[in-house]
């Protein structure tokens, strides 16, 4: 195997035991390392990828004759005024440019896609024809009213209004819940997919697996 | 000195030790298969319908990249499968964009290891474009204009120069958009690029932990979508049968989910067990 490939596997299962380390002991020297590094890694990479391609989306336009890209130039510049106590207040210009901008952009496209569609989607499996398609869309229907009740403020959640809102609750647990088992289950596959690592690429005692 | 109860010692299995178990559970499968079936579910059969109609068409695909390193063990399994399915299609062009510092070098292994084996030519049936900061900025521009986003791709070369850029000025040019995100570029997609353009189709690729963040528009703007491990090996099995090689895989996220519930089934005795004053 190539020498550079041994050194960089070997390299990364020591990172991903001194991780483990901290499950299976206590906060220790070989988990700082690998959590500074990790993070110092992730960082280094964004900054010069970010970095390059500002060059490549302003800095070279500029030098081509594009006098507009001077505006994001100058409001990109103006973020670094948080390092300065003194001008620290110019920060906000950049920044409501960029939250109002974004802003924009979003909430031209909700009413439509948070609003109407999901209304429409509540609708479509009634008219369907289909029994299965009729119960899952009432069954919807229950479910929202329901969960809409519970965000009911106005009035003391008491009698129907009180049984509403506490079925309600109780769909959302539900839904927490089967979040809550899918983000274990994202978990595992993480877990995974570094054991694999360990035993296949670092010690060779499994075959590589058809997922790389 | 009262003795405990038994459901009292139940609660108190220490954490390290339900660690270690599960870390033995999770090895075992690997050593030794245990071919657990995997059912085909509907919204992996629906994407891979979709993307093997597309075969001979030359049709365009787009896939807008947005995955982080600390994502990539579940997301890798589903871009294997994506990528390797429009790959082993003729006539098949893909446009890769890419709004996270990480996804170039992530999905730079797939092609390098699978564009050689399937003769697919860079520049001309595929082609990596350069990362753009500021997602919903870069939706935006892509949205207003396509073409005018990029003058470049990830190496230099500029798009009019590059075949598989040929014709392709607008979204409508896309025949299927696939998005990979956390919740599936859901926001992005839903409110940026969907008013516009709602006769696309589009997919998405999910993390199966931020479901719950694509689920409202599942049906609504993406026609369907894969998420977690389990759909990527689905659409594996789909492409190459049952000896893929995902299934070991899938034994041991299938094992150590069971024993998961055991573990919350045994966590809330004690609980259960308390509040109705049992011994």
């Amino acid at each position: 195997m190539d020498l550079s490939v041994t050194l960089t596997t070997t390299l990364g299962a020591a990172v991903i035991l001194s991780a483990y380390s901290l499950m299976f002991y206590k906060e220790n020297p070989f988990f700082r390392w690998a959590e500074t590094s990790v993070v110092a890694l992730g960082v280094g990479w964004a900054v010069v990828i970010t970095t390059w391609q500002a060059v490549n989306i302003c800095f070279k336009p500029l030098l081509a004759g594009d006098v507009l890209k001077l505006v994001p130039l100058i409001l990109g510049l103006l973020i670094y005024a948080q390092f300065f106590k003194k001008y620290r207040w110019i920060i906000r210009y950049p920044l409501a440019i960029i939250s109002s901008g974004m802003l924009a952009i979003a909430l031209t496209g909700i009413p439509l896609s948070d609003f109407i569609l999901q209304i429409r989607a509540i609708a479509i499996p009634l008219t369907t024809g289909n029994a299965y398609d009729l119960a899952n869309g009432l069954l919807t229907i229950v479910v929202v009213i329901t969960c809409l009740t519970y965000f009911t403020y106005t009035h003391e959640h008491t009698g129907p209004l009180g049984i509403s809102a506490k079925i309600g609750r109780i769909f959302m647990m539900l839904a927490l819940g089967g979040e809550f088992g899918m983000t274990i289950n994202s978990s595992f596959s993480h877990t995974l997919t570094t054991l694999i690592f360990l035993l296949s690429d670092w010690l060779g005692l499994i075959p590589p697996t058809a997922a790389g | 000195m009262t003795s405990e109860s038994w459901y009292e010692k139940v609660g108190r299995i220490p954490r390290k030790g339900i660690l270690v178990v599960t870390l033995i559970i999770m090895i075992i499968p690997l050593f030794f298969s245990l071919n657990l079936p995997i059912a085909i579910t509907e919204p992996t059969r629906i994407v891979f319908e979709d993307l093997a109609s597309l075969e001979g068409t030359g049709s365009e695909v787009l896939l807008i990249s947005r995955t982080f390193s600390p994502h990539w063990g579940e997301f890798q399994h589903i871009y294997w499968a994506i990528i390797q399915h429009i790959f082993k299609m003729e006539d098949v062009k893909l446009i890769v964009c890419y709004l996270s510092p990480d996804s170039p070098a992530l999905l730079g292994r797939i092609f390098s290891a699978i564009s050689n084996p399937l003769n697919k030519q860079y520049g001309v049936d595929y082609v990596n474009m350069p990362f753009l900061p500021q997602a919903s900025a870069a939706f935006a521009s892509m949205a207003d204009d396509f073409r005018g986003t990029y003058q470049t791709d990830q190496l230099g070369t500029p798009i009019d120069e590059l075949p598989v850029w040929d014709g392709v000025n607008t979204l409508d040019d896309f025949e299927i958009i696939i998005t990979a995100d956390v919740t599936g570029g859901a926001r992005l997609v839903s409110t940026i690029w969907y008013p516009r353009f709602p006769e696309l189709t589009y997919y998405g690729l999910v993390l199966s932990g931020a479901f719950m963040g694509f689920a409202p528009y599942l049906g609504t703007v993406f026609k369907s979508g894969l998420w977690g491990a389990r759909h990527g090996a689905e659409y594996q099995i789909l492409m190459e049968g049952p000896s893929s090689g995902v299934g070991v895989q899938m034994d041991v996220l299938s094992v150590v989910t069971i024993f998961c519930v055991v573990c919350i089934i045994l966590g809330n005795i004690p609980i259960i067990a308390k509040k109705f004053g049992g011994k």
